[in-house]
């Protein structure tokens, strides 16, 4: 049995439920967190993310069935309630995404340690330009390594799909860090 | 494994995202996950006995929703106060505009333009209303003309024309 499996099953004893609900925190939390930033940007957003992704966890890990892994599951939910934050935030501050494209851009500019000149930052810069999916796709994939076949369970799409759009991604972020 | 896979795969597709480091740039507050505690209202028995923190998640965004609830009281208060006071000033249009046209008026010109008949109907109804023992209802203004004008002493008709 690994670990994530050991852990459903103690989260299911009414007894043992916080200390395994502490334990999937601990070992999942950074790994959410940079991927909810990486979306959402802001470090407070992320945070109310972060936060609204792990009740989620804590509402339905009970019924979780473990059809699929735990951490691909994990993933979905902290994806679905980022999409859901920029949905709503988009729908707050501007419908045209070019111009939410170069809010985001600004947010990444306004990090005390930005320095335009890094290949780190122009790669952020870079990345906020890609439409919402892409960058889920790029991000998953690039930063998180995953294969395509965990990234499908994710985000529900084909892995001949998703192949597509990361290459397609990776060339617009290779271009803009050339360009810029 | 995937590792190799996805440096061969960028290889062929975009080089350049090879040589560029993964490691996260943006900062993060010191100390966030060493102190990052999930804040779930509970309301199971169980979880509850182990001292959870129950915290309200929008904490952040508080005084958004308070200025926005000033901004709408203030805005339904002087709208109420503006409307009612509205109100009032229009609820008698017409006694305004009467009052405005009397104030115009030369009362002697109307009164002369008014005929007999008119004067004796206005009567009639004015000492209904006043009451049947106000004396203006005994006359008629023919019978004035020729039974009281009559009783008129020279004097108090000379007193009058002089004035």
């Amino acid at each position: 049995m690994n670990q994530d499996s050991h852990l459903v099953k103690q989260f299911k004893i009414p007894s043992q439920k916080n200390t395994a609900f502490t334990q999937l925190v601990k070992q999942y939390q950074e790994k959410l967190y940079w991927h909810i930033r990486r979306m959402v940007v802001e470090h407070e957003d992320a945070n109310d993310v972060l936060q609204n992704s792990f009740i989620k966890v804590w509402n339905a890990l009970d019924n979780f069935r473990e059809d699929s892994q735990l951490y691909t599951w994990l993933y979905r939910i902290a994806t679905n309630e980022s999409l859901s934050f920029l949905e709503q935030k988009k729908r707050k501050q501007t419908s045209s995404f070019d111009d939410v494209a170069e809010v985001y851009g600004n947010t990444v500019k306004a990090d005390s340690n930005f320095n335009a000149n890094q290949l780190e930052w122009k790669l952020q810069l870079a990345i906020q330009q890609l439409p919402e999916k892409q960058k889920l796709v790029f991000n998953l994939r690039y930063f998180d390594e995953m294969t395509y076949e965990q990234i499908s369970k994710i985000l529900d799409t084909s892995e001949g799909a998703l192949k597509a759009s990361y290459h397609h991604a990776a060339k617009k972020v290779e271009e803009f860090i050339k360009t810029h | 494994m995937e590792n190799k896979e996805i440096i061969q795969e960028l290889e062929q597709v975009a080089p350049l995202l090879n040589t560029i480091a993964k490691k996260p740039v943006q900062t993060v507050p010191d100390g966030y996950f060493d102190h990052f505690q999930v804040q779930i209202a509970l309301d199971n028995e169980n979880t509850q006995a182990t001292g959870a923190t129950v915290v309200n998640l929008n904490t952040r965004r508080n005084w958004y929703t308070l200025a926005a609830a000033a901004v709408v009281i203030g805005i339904l208060v002087i709208g109420g106060f503006n409307l009612i006071n509205k109100q009032t000033v229009s609820s008698y249009p017409g006694l305004a505009i009467n009052m405005d046209q009397i104030a115009k008026m030369d009362i002697n010109q109307s009164v002369k333009a008014l005929s007999n008949d008119a004067i004796d109907e206005y009567l009639k109804t004015a000492n209904a209303l006043a009451g049947s023992d106000n004396s203006l209802h005994q006359y008629t203004v023919d019978a004035i003309s020729e039974t009281t004008v009559a009783e008129i002493s020279d004097e108090e008709l000379q007193l009058y024309l002089s004035e």
